[in-house]
């Protein structure tokens, strides 16, 4: 079980060919992840650390017919085609590493996936791991152990800063999922939650928010009105960033008195998710939500 | 991007949306202060143009009756800090008369993809305030774009005709995309006698979006940079310069506002907020611990890497090179750093007199004490 990914799932890797397509292949390889194929229009018939390569993802996906993920490393500028090309290929998980794709042309992009019944991860995202089983993404895997608390969340960094503590907490992960820090992702945090829900070796999440958007306030909408299933308990970055100031992430920007930290902190609460206030009470309130 | 509420206003007259009649006078153009501003009938209201939102409680929108009173209402503005922005432009504007204040808007969401169109009956700087007129939300999917029972919708709940408030509406779903706007705010939307006026508005702008049409506003903006932000946009880090003496430097955007928030919780005033990104190659670190460095204001520094598949020894090795090179006498640097090869990496930082820590909270106190 788990969700999105794991042993099960044969990925092939948009724009292998390119510095952090070769590195993240190497590193998913070494994880145990099974790569089948990659694809760099130009450069079939080529091979990245024994993966096969092809100019199209239609090719590839003829060639290996079970692939069944995608992993997108292309340049910002082409990586909505590539999201297309994806979807057009029969390929259901898509996984969207890029950083700086125009808004507007991911929100029609990822659109067009759910038409299809494509699930994107991202844009801007770390990936998703399910640890020991598979890892489709770019996070250091040291920092994920195996376990049964399932995370989600719109950042990289602070992801696996989150997952180690939980480790050295005693927790480990079932399956860890960075929804992007851009202001339209694929996934939502609900979406996310209710797959948690449906997953037997998922027992609490760890929703990592920050301020910008209205993520964090859709899933608290969301958690109030259909039932609590299972206990999440949260934290939001960015409690003194100042408004109107874009904090690194696209997505990372209250303005006015949309996407503050209050809103989301205040959201959270009022719908039954307990916020940690700092990094390290999170393993202190799971262990509280998990005993109640 | 936020964009000025004279650029917002300009996109909304290219899309046939009413506003009131304006003129805007630039810090260079102060001495023909009146001679621009009779050109608009008064009484007139003075509004301060910033990146952000605020500017009506802290007084920089100001109404004014004679030429004499906006001629000194707008010197007092241009060239006023406030909130770490310099006041560059006024726009002086005609006093429309006001029936009723309601609140429009569209933005750009993910969960699901699509647009929301926000319609409140009362218009307002809180939110309380347009909670009190009720707030409708509808979901726009991009597929379909805005259909004319949205329209109906939100004229009913505003208490105005479909087809006075069809041309607005359309008019801002256009600019949502031609302009490539990731919020677009009419607030408020008067009720005048001749009709709807859009008298206040607010514009974000996707500055990723490589939009010909933004070229223009992108490099006002870029031409506004400070010394600090344009490097940072150099290096492709992100810098948000703040009011306290401590740099937190990081890589990866939530966990350095993560740095920041845990600084500012146990007592320390954040000074700059600098994410090097997720890569942290030790030249993009040392680059950043440079740039904070070169900050006169900031006394103190706190490096969060956590590194991963980075090399962390290279990562020292870069810090003490940053220190050797821009380093000043009496500016604390403490680093915590986490990942491969992390043990060497702590070596040669205590090699050269840092500090390392293994964890956030041991950097955090360090840093603040």
């Amino acid at each position: 079980m788990a969700i999105l990914v794991d042993e099960r799932t044969r990925v092939l890797v948009q724009g292998i060919t390119g510095r952090q397509g070769q590195l993240h292949t190497e590193q998913m390889l070494k994880y145990g992840t099974r790569v089948v194929a990659g694809v760099s229009p130009g450069k079939g018939g080529s091979s990245v650390h024994g993966v096969p390569v092809y100019d199209s993802v239609e090719e590839a996906v003829r060639e290996h017919p079970d692939a069944n993920a995608s992993i997108i490393f292309v340049p910002a500028r082409y990586a909505p085609d590539a999201i297309y090309e994806a979807v057009d290929a029969g390929l259901r998980l898509i996984v969207v590493v890029t950083e700086g794709i125009p808004v507007h042309e991911a929100l029609l992009a990822v659109r067009y996936a759910s038409s299809r019944g494509a699930v994107v991860v991202g844009p801007n995202t770390p990936g998703v791991i399910t640890p020991g089983r598979c890892k489709l993404g770019i996070m250091p895997a040291d920092y994920f152990k195996p376990g049964r608390i399932g995370i989600v969340s719109r950042s990289g960094t602070l992801t696996y800063e989150v997952a180690m503590r939980l480790a050295q907490a005693g927790f480990g992960v079932s399956t860890a999922v960075g929804i992007g820090g851009d202001p339209v992702t694929g996934l939502s945090f609900w979406d996310v939650y209710e797959m948690f829900l449906g997953d037997p070796e998922t027992d609490a999440v760890v929703l990592v928010g920050e301020i910008g958007g209205v993520k964090e306030e859709e899933f608290a909408r969301l958690y109030a009105e259909r039932g609590r299933g299972k206990p999440v308990v949260a934290y939001v970055a960015g409690r003194c960033a100042p408004p109107g100031r874009r904090m690194g992430h696209a997505g990372a920007v209250a303005f006015g008195a949309t996407g503050t930290y209050e809103g989301k902190v205040r959201a959270l609460e009022e719908a039954g998710v307990r916020v940690a206030r700092r990094l390290s009470e999170l393993p202190e309130l799971l262990r509280e939500a998990l005993a109640r | 991007m936020i964009l000025y509420e004279f650029e917002a206003k300009r996109i909304l007259e290219g899309v046939g949306i009413p506003t009131e009649a304006s003129v805007l006078v630039s810090e260079g153009d102060a001495d023909r202060l009146r001679e621009l501003a009779s050109r608009v009938p008064g009484p007139y209201v003075v509004k301060a143009q910033l990146r952000q939102w605020g500017r009506g409680k802290a007084g920089l929108v100001r109404f004014a009756d004679t030429l004499d009173e906006v001629e000194r209402v707008a010197r007092g503005m241009l060239g006023l800090e406030w909130g770490g922005e310099r006041v560059r432009y006024v726009l002086v504007s005609e006093r429309v008369r006001v029936l009723r204040e309601l609140y429009l808007s569209m933005m750009v969401v993910g969960s699901p993809p699509g647009v929301l169109l926000l319609a409140s009956g009362a218009g307002g700087v809180e939110v309380e305030e347009r909670a009190r007129g009720g707030l409708l939300v509808i979901r726009i999917d991009p597929f379909e774009g805005l259909r004319d029972y949205m329209v109906r919708r939100a004229a009913k709940h505003l208490g105005l005709q479909a087809d006075q408030l069809a041309p607005l509406l359309k008019g801002m779903y256009r600019a949502l995309w031609e302009y490539s706007l990731l919020l677009l705010e009419l607030n408020p939307l008067a009720v005048t006698d001749r009709g709807l006026v859009a008298i206040d508005r607010k514009a974000v702008a996707d500055e990723d979006s490589g939009n010909p049409k933004l070229s223009e506003l992108l490099s006002r903006y870029e031409g506004e940079l400070g010394d600090l932000q344009r490097e940072a946009r150099r290096w492709g880090f992100a810098a948000v310069p703040l009011e306290g003496e401590i740099a937190v430097v990081g890589n990866g955007a939530g966990l350095t506002m993560a740095a920041l928030d845990a600084v500012a919780d146990a007592g320390g005033r954040p000074g700059l907020f600098l994410d090097l990104g997720g890569g942290a190659s030790a030249d993009r670190v040392k680059a950043a611990l440079k740039l904070a460095l070169s900050q006169p204001r900031i006394r103190r520094v706190l490096v969060n890497v956590l590194g991963g598949i980075t090399r962390c020894d290279e990562v020292a090795r870069g810090l003490v090179e940053a220190l050797r090179e821009a380093g000043r006498p009496g500016v604390k640097v403490v680093v915590r750093l986490s990942g491969f090869m992390e043990e060497e990496g702590r070596r040669i930082l205590e090699e050269a007199g840092l500090k390392p820590c293994g964890t956030l909270e041991e950097a955090v106190a360090e840093v603040v004490s």
